[in-house]
């Protein structure tokens, strides 16, 4: 007796009535679900080789940043103002002028809603597309991505600069997906990932004979020969990793000019976006930048303009987003890259329409902005609206569940297919998502 | 339907002429039709204007908004259907909801009555209790269905039927579906599952069980148990018809006691004298032998530190020697550990000598406090109800701030005292928190709060306490506590085995609070004996204990481990080697401990280590932490090198010190031939690679 037989009716359940909303959007149902037989999709969808993900870790003000609101209120306006961008009909905030320059690169979601308002669950959601809550831990994309996609590269493919978020990790997937966090400050002069080369006396067939001999330590208890034991998959990415220089070449931002180095600006975050650009360079799947800070609960000016007190120039969030953003994708585009590079660059929910007293803003998961950018994505658009005070979703609402399914439609990945747990529960890629049409 | 809805309204309604109670029957209809849900008009700021209470806990709220609000239009006693609390939800007008109800159901037949009876709110009468039946499933098939019924008891003694107002919710819908009209419950996967029934502000757990197939190859009937934790893991497992692995053998068991017990692997010799030894109760000696040993304490002084989130401060070092002398000294001394609680709530003075008064210091304010006692001593994580009451859960926004309100008065400098003044703020009522007996009752102004908390807690009869403890033991013995996540009882996560749980915990309260009674009732059990499973990965049998659970060692467990094998240990090198374990303290200056991933104590220890990854694997190939002690021409190797040793005797030596393992000849043979004639620096690589293999394995860090 199957065990399984009543699931599997119910996903046979499942996949008709998903079958049904594909064939309503226009996509036959054969040809998707065939990954290698791409003839019959949109010519957009699946562009993508590479993502990048800059992670704006603690929600960032939705009316500071992409959707500034004009004729409203001083405490729902905030302190500074609006300003036209390339594209004519969409403003930013003033903060943002190098990215107004490239708007026309640019879609940007104003309506993304969630329910979610603690940091902790928001993220999952935003990172998985999942919403926390029941017995299964999931991966979040760059997880999944990493399970997908046999990577040809010794590159991990799945990394983040400089560190992960717990959400961001593997799940049920084991931590062999899990992302590989290259650690310290890319910013900083003598930045190298640690223990990449080899400890002193160490050598290529040493590594290997370490490894032989971790086989055969491993097939000890079992009854099978110590060539037919898999390692740790990690411990056989390390391996190669170390023994390949041209991969650990990635990592060295003194192989950059002083001018690009520059242009990203000389900060933490514009440094990693840099390196992220090396990296999807290099094949890797899906590199997270993390910028932290945004969680202003208090003082806009300080936090998102000045960086500090009595700063005549702003290095505060924004501005060091705004450089760092504007040129990766700018870069990108020079290399010829940003076709198959998607960028994504979203936190876990908004912030209040109305200030607090501190002067600054709380959670506010009820609206929010996401942009995306390359990889196929159809530039110089709004995607739905929030209303006249930045509140709630006006339009064309979008749940952080569509943004996953868009996000893996736009990188060839069927948001439908199952991913297995280690006790046999399949479990969809995305669940409860739609594809963001506009986005193409 | 018209007949079921008919059959409904009569059993719920017993004359027509009856008062519909608002409390207890409209507000539970605006919950099942997601009225006060989070997403509609139960979210903080309320939905269009209008706001209800969360899933219905606050029902005055609900009625002021539903009658005289909104210039009573959502309710009209003259035209009860122009009344907005009805056409909105049918969708005569323009509703963001869309349609919630349909006009030939009992929940609008009742609306329309409450309406045309005046709209009033009557006695209040509250639910106090909700049954599901059956509360606990058992089936027989994969497929099969069963139906279910909620019924409700209300504080006027009234019992209902409630069952067309339940909903249940299945966190796992692969193992069991809902179906509803009428509403039942299907099966799909084996195992024991859990769901949820929630009726008004109420949420019950229901076990769904399903036996495993019994044409699975049964290997051993279950043995008679020998104490009360068999009879009940036996029990459960007879009633999934799961068979569980056979006993571990001796050296695995040694290995997995020590690591468990005293924190440090099993030596060589007594490894091998525990193996040829015959006695039959070996294994009871052994544990009772590690229970009084100095070992033990030293260990277990590091667990609590872990519970307890010890962590110093560089501007003090002496607050955190004198707090983790105090850990120690009381577990040498056997004090019974709810002495040690009092003394952690109660404690004052100066805490570079008053050990136990760092507790209160390492929380920030009282509502850490409170949450610190909350996780540690009562299992629960009641930070949400800081800023709002969870609906299903017991913890009110008051329970929590009359918790915190409990510890306000304390001053947390060096000198840790007790104010005449301290209050947080209530953030439900703007004013000073009355100090509570979280979900129990207000202290009265003349109670000494902390002195009233305390005896509360530390009662024979307190319903947390004793089971929040044991579990923390169980969890750390097992690998998976009886409920899952030490600091997370609640309803909706109910124990996998609660008749065992209640005992232990009725045990430990009858028996002076003896950790290590507890401990050794553990430690005796066939289901900690239990040998390892064979597969990888996370096991669905895991909360059954079929086979014993793998444990990832803490990094100064780990640490220790390693400088045992790699390092001459202190009785070799004659002079002693601080262990990690000791340093409870993790601002201790350690650059291999924060290489290993050491849990900082600023928020609450994972289990599972998260280092895991890439970077990990990268620092073991490369890294200092092993390649040095490796070199090291002191270390052990370089040592038996020296002195001569041959290659077989140092390769069954570090099998045997590091995995507990003897290699058989045939393996051993096999390595040999593998070193060939290599001699001198290339016999001496060759050993460095073996060894590094030996403390790189996933045996060597794991506790099986």
């Amino acid at each position: 007796m199957d065990y399984f037989t009543g699931s599997s009716k119910q996903t046979m359940r499942r996949d008709f009535l998903r079958i049904g909303s594909l064939v309503s959007m226009g996509l036959s149902s054969q040809s998707f679900l065939a990954k290698t037989a791409n003839a019959n999709l949109p010519t957009r969808i699946g562009k993508a080789r590479s993502c990048i993900l800059l992670w704006l870790d603690g929600g960032p003000s939705h009316l500071e940043t992409f959707d500034p609101k004009r004729d409203v209120p001083e405490e729902v306006r905030g302190p500074f103002k609006s300003i036209a961008t390339k594209v004519p009909g969409i403003e930013l905030s003033e903060l943002l002028p190098s990215t107004a320059r490239i708007t026309d690169k640019l879609a940007i979601v104003r309506s993304v809603t969630s329910p979610l308002g603690e940091h902790g669950i928001a993220n999952q959601y935003l990172l998985t597309g999942y919403q926390p809550g029941s017995p299964v831990n999931y991966p979040s994309i760059g997880s999944v991505l990493a399970h997908h996609r046999q990577s040809k590269s010794p590159l991990p493919n799945y990394i983040t600069v400089p560190e992960s978020r717990s959400s961001m990790g593997a799940g049920f997937l084991g931590s062999s997906y899990g992302p590989f966090s290259i650690g310290g400050d890319p910013a900083r002069p003598n930045f190298q990932v640690r223990d990449l080369d080899y400890y002193p006396g160490i050598d290529g067939g040493r590594l290997s004979r370490r490894r032989q001999f971790l086989q055969q330590i491993e097939a000890l208890d079992t009854d099978l020969s110590a060539d037919k034991v898999t390692l740790d998959p990690t411990f056989e990415q390390a391996f190669r990793l170390i023994s390949t220089p041209e991969a650990k070449r990635a990592f060295n931002l003194g192989e950059e000019s002083d001018a690009t180095r520059g242009r990203y600006g000389s900060r933490t975050f514009g440094q990693s976006c840099l390196l992220a650009r090396r990296l999807v360079e290099r094949g890797v799947g899906l590199v997270s930048v993390l910028q932290t800070g945004w969680d202003t609960h208090q003082n806009l000016i300080l936090s998102l303009r000045d960086g500090f007190s009595g700063a005549r120039v702003g290095v505060g969030l924004v501005p060091t987003f705004d450089q760092a953003f504007s040129a990766l994708i700018e870069d990108l585009e020079q290399r010829q890259l940003l076709d198959e590079t998607l960028v994504v660059a979203m936190g876990e929910f908004g912030r209040t329409p109305k200030l607090n007293t501190g002067g600054g803003r709380d959670h506010w998961p009820r609206v929010f902005s996401v942009v995306l950018a390359g990889g196929g994505v159809r530039g110089g658009q709004v995607i739905g609206a929030s209303d006249r005070i930045g509140e709630s979703p006006l339009e064309r609402p979008v749940t952080p569940a569509d943004l996953a399914n868009t996000i893996y439609q736009l990188l060839g990945i069927d948001p439908d297919s199952e991913l297995v747990t280690a006790d046999g529960r399949p479990i969809r890629i995305n669940q409860g998502g739609s594809f963001i049409s506009e986005m193409v | 339907m018209m007949f079921a809805v008919w059959l409904v309204t009569s059993v719920l309604v017993a004359e027509p002429n009856t008062l519909v109670d608002f409390d207890s029957e409209i507000v539970p209809i605006l919950t099942h039709a997601g009225c006060n849900a989070g997403a509609c008009h139960g979210a903080a700021a309320g939905r269009g204007g209008f706001h209800l209470s969360l899933f219905g806990s606050d029902p005055q709220v609900d009625y002021a908004s539903i009658v005289p609000f909104a210039e009573g239009r959502r309710v009209n006693l003259v035209d009860v259907s122009k009344s907005l609390i009805l056409a909105k939800p049918l969708g005569m007008l323009d509703h963001g909801g869309d349609v919630v109800l349909e006009e030939n159901s009992s929940s609008v037949s009742i609306l329309r009555r409450w309406l045309e009876q005046g709209a009033m709110r009557g006695p209040q009468r509250q639910l106090t209790e909700l049954r599901i039946e059956p509360a606990e499933a058992t089936f027989s098939t994969p497929g099969q269905t069963m139906p279910l019924r909620a019924i409700a008891t209300f504080s006027d003694g009234e019992e209902t039927d409630v069952t067309a107002w339940a909903i249940v919710h299945s966190d796992d819908p692969a193992s069991v579906e809902i179906l509803q009209e009428p509403l039942r419950v299907r099966c799909l996967r084996p195992g024991q599952h859990t769901i949820l029934a929630r009726f008004w502000n109420r949420i019950v757990p229901v076990s769904i069980v399903l036996p495993y197939d019994d044409r699975l190859p049964i290997e051993r009937k279950l043995e008679t148990p020998n104490s009360f934790v068999d009879s009940q893991i036996n029990m459960q497992l007879g009633k999934l018809n799961l068979s569980p692995n056979e006993t571990a053998d001796d050296a695995t068991f040694l290995r997995r006691l020590r690591l468990d017990l005293t924190g440090r692997l099993p030596a060589p010799k007594e490894l091998l004298e525990f193996q040829s030894t015959t006695s039959l109760n070996k294994r009871e000696r052994m544990i009772d032998d590690l229970l009084v040993s100095k070992e033990f304490s030293s260990f277990w002084a590091l667990r609590l530190a872990r519970w307890f989130q010890l962590r110093g401060s560089p501007q003090e070092p002496q607050a955190a020697i004198a707090y983790s002398n105090w850990i120690q000294q009381s577990l040498e001394s056997r004090t019974p550990y709810s002495d040690m609680v009092r003394e952690l709530l109660t404690a004052t003075g100066d805490s570079h000598l008053v050990g136990a008064a760092n507790f209160t210091r390492t929380v920030a304010d009282a509502r850490q406090h409170a949450e610190l006692v909350g996780s540690v001593l009562m299992g629960s994580r009641i930070q949400c109800a800081n800023c709002h009451n969870h609906p299903f859960a017991r913890w009110t926004q008051d329970d929590y701030h009359g918790l915190a309100a409990i510890f306000a008065r304390f001053d947390r400098g060096r000198m840790v005292s007790l104010k005449t003044q301290g209050a947080v703020t209530n953030l439900r009522t703007g004013e000073s928190a009355v100090p509570r007996i979280p979900g129990v009752r207000f202290l009265n102004e003349s109670e000494a709060a902390l002195e009233g908390f305390t005896n509360w807690i530390l009662d024979a009869d307190n319903p947390h306490f004793a089971k929040a403890t044991v579990n923390r033991l169980w969890d750390a013995m097992m690998g998976r506590g009886l409920v899952a996540g030490v600091d997370d009882f609640r309803e909706t996560n109910p124990p996998s085995h609660s008749q065992l749980l209640d005992a232990l915990a009725v045990d430990f309260i009858a028996n002076g609070y003896d950790i290590r009674r507890t401990i050794r009732w553990i430690a005796m059990s066939d289901a900690y004996s239990r040998r390892p499973s064979r597969t990888s990965g996370k096991n669905e049998f895991e909360a059954w204990y079929v086979a014993s659970l793998p444990k990832p060692l803490y990094p100064e467990v780990l640490l220790d481990a390693i400088d045992d094998v790699l390092e001459l240990t202190s009785l070799e090198k004659g002079e002693s080697r601080e262990r990690a374990i000791t340093w409870l303290d993790p601002t201790h200056p350690s650059p291999d401990l924060d290489a290993l991933g050491r849990c900082s104590r600023i928020e609450v220890c994972q289990s599972q280590s998260q280092h895991q990854g890439l970077a990990a694997k990268l620092q073991a190939i490369n890294g200092e932490l092993l390649n040095r002690r490796i070199a090291d021409k002191n270390g052990r190797l370089q040592c038996y090198l020296r002195d001569g040793m041959a290659a077989r005797n140092i390769i069954e030596d570090f099998f045997l010190r590091a995995l507990s393992k003897k290699p058989n000849e045939e393996q051993i043979v096999m390595w040999l031939e593998e070193l060939g004639a290599l001699h001198g620096e290339e016999q001496k690589r060759w050993l460095e690679d073996f060894v590094w293999a030996i403390v790189s394995s996933e045996d060597f860090s794991t506790n099986r």
